[in-house]
């Protein structure tokens, strides 16, 4: 999926799934699958900004405070990416 | 038609031990079976699709010419012992044999409580001697150790002690009141003890990566780190297992041994296929369960898919029916030490 065109627009769980949180990692729980995902400590501040409130583009910038040291094309990239698939899987969506 | 996997078969119940905490009735006197009544029994397993057979009882090694007996026809296989009964030669012939790994239960990391908890002296030398003979003969020693209150805070001094032996792994088991071990309920560790053995586990798997396992819920041990999911666990394989006793009573599990509804047949008599493929008594309940719509708080659970009802043989002989819930879950839960967060 091609998140280009929508880097503006927040982003939200899908009530499918819920998320729950345990120290530095996550439980992804999908009420339809009946199946768990873990999400690591990454993985899990980004469930987070998925509250309605975020975009594509406010994530990125978030990340970019939390790793400074990563190239910002890098982190465009790959948060891109991870966003896209949790897309495509159903977790997340466009609010 | 399911794949029948696994055979568990009981050559004996009787033990040179006497721990206080075991669920079989170790004193129950049992005349072994002749070795081709069992050697059948394997052989209609296999075209039943029989991957692993797994020794235990009471104590294999005390019918150690029956077990090599089996072991030489070149079955894949597991054992449960309490290492007391090996010598070096018996070592050999098993490293020559299709043995996957062998479990030897170890409780306490000294031998005066362990030989006083398991009533035979002197045997905390000869179980150590074991692991280290597994070790040298490259056969995967994965020790057992079965925790309650009086050993929970000795659970890292017996890993360090297995590992330096030269065990592959430790699987450390809360003690469950069953059969025999009803006895032993006031050992049990009390409900609160349960977030202390899982921080315990914790710690240890840090130390000792990949090498750790226990049969606690999915939800008791949630906050590991977060590739906890890769722990070892005992996840039980319910459907396409068998149990054989002593007597050639075919059970669905070793809760045969305590619950006589869940005997359906006998190997004298019956053919395993039979068995197998017709479902008598409580097989066909058993095979049709299914563990996403478990009753109670297991039902809830979001690891539901994972745990299922955790042991539906323990849960059987509880509720005297497969589909309710884990009782230590719902004793947590009914005492507010449940984590309510994962239920759904």
């Amino acid at each position: 999926m091609d998140l280009g065109v929508m880097p503006e627009v927040n982003l939200s769980l899908n009530p499918k799934v819920k998320l729950i949180k345990e120290g530095d990692h996550g439980y992804l729980y999908d009420h339809e699958n009946v199946c768990v995902q873990v999400a690591n400590r990454t993985a899990l501040h980004i469930l987070e900004l998925c509250d309605d409130e975020h975009s594509v583009n406010d994530i990125i910038e978030d990340l970019a405070m939390l790793f400074p040291d990563v190239p910002k094309s890098k982190l465009e990239k790959d948060v891109t990416h991870f966003i896209a698939d949790l897309i495509k899987e159903g977790v997340v969506v466009f609010s | 038609m399911t794949q029948l996997k696994q055979l568990f078969l009981y050559l004996t119940y009787e033990c040179n031990m006497k721990c206080k905490h075991c669920w079989v009735y170790s004193d129950k006197k049992s005349k072994p079976l002749d070795s081709s009544i069992w050697i059948n029994a394997i052989t209609e397993a296999q075209d039943l699709g029989l991957e692993l057979v797994k020794f235990t009882g009471g104590e294999p090694f005390l019918e150690k010419s029956l077990l090599f007996t089996l072991v030489d026809t070149g079955i894949e296989y597991t054992a449960e012992t309490n290492g007391t009964l090996f010598t070096e030669s018996d070592v050999e012939h098993l490293s020559q044999s299709k043995i996957r790994e062998i479990g030897v239960s170890i409780d306490f990391p000294d031998p005066q409580r362990f030989e006083a908890f398991r009533g035979l002296p002197h045997s905390f030398e000869k179980v150590t001697n074991s692991i280290i003979l597994l070790h040298e003969y490259d056969i995967p020693a994965v020790c057992i150790m079965s925790v309650f209150a009086d050993n929970l805070r000795d659970i890292p001094a017996v890993a360090e002690l297995v590992f330096d032996l030269g065990a592959d792994k430790l699987k450390a088991h809360p003690v469950m009141a069953m059969g025999k071990a009803k006895e032993f309920v006031n050992h049990l560790l009390p409900l609160p003890a349960y977030k202390e053995l899982a921080h315990t586990l914790e710690e240890i798997e840090e130390m000792y990566p990949g090498k750790i396992g226990t049969s606690l819920p999915w939800v008791l041990i949630a906050d590991f780190a977060s590739d906890h999911l890769d722990i070892t666990r005992t996840v039980c394989e319910y459907k396409s297992l068998l149990t054989l006793l002593p007597n050639g009573d075919v059970s669905l599990c070793g809760v045969g041994i305590t619950s006589p509804s869940t005997i359906v047949g006998n190997i004298q008599q019956d053919a395993l296929s039979d068995i197998w493929e017709n479902k008598p008594g409580l097989l066909s309940e058993l095979h049709d369960m299914d563990p996403l719509h478990i009753h109670g708080i297991c039902g809830k659970c979001i690891f539901r898919r994972y745990c299922a009802n955790m042991c539906p043989a323990y849960v059987y002989d509880i509720y005297g029916t497969f589909t309710a819930s884990y009782p230590l879950c719902e004793e947590l839960r009914a005492s507010g030490l449940f984590p309510e967060k994962y239920l759904v």
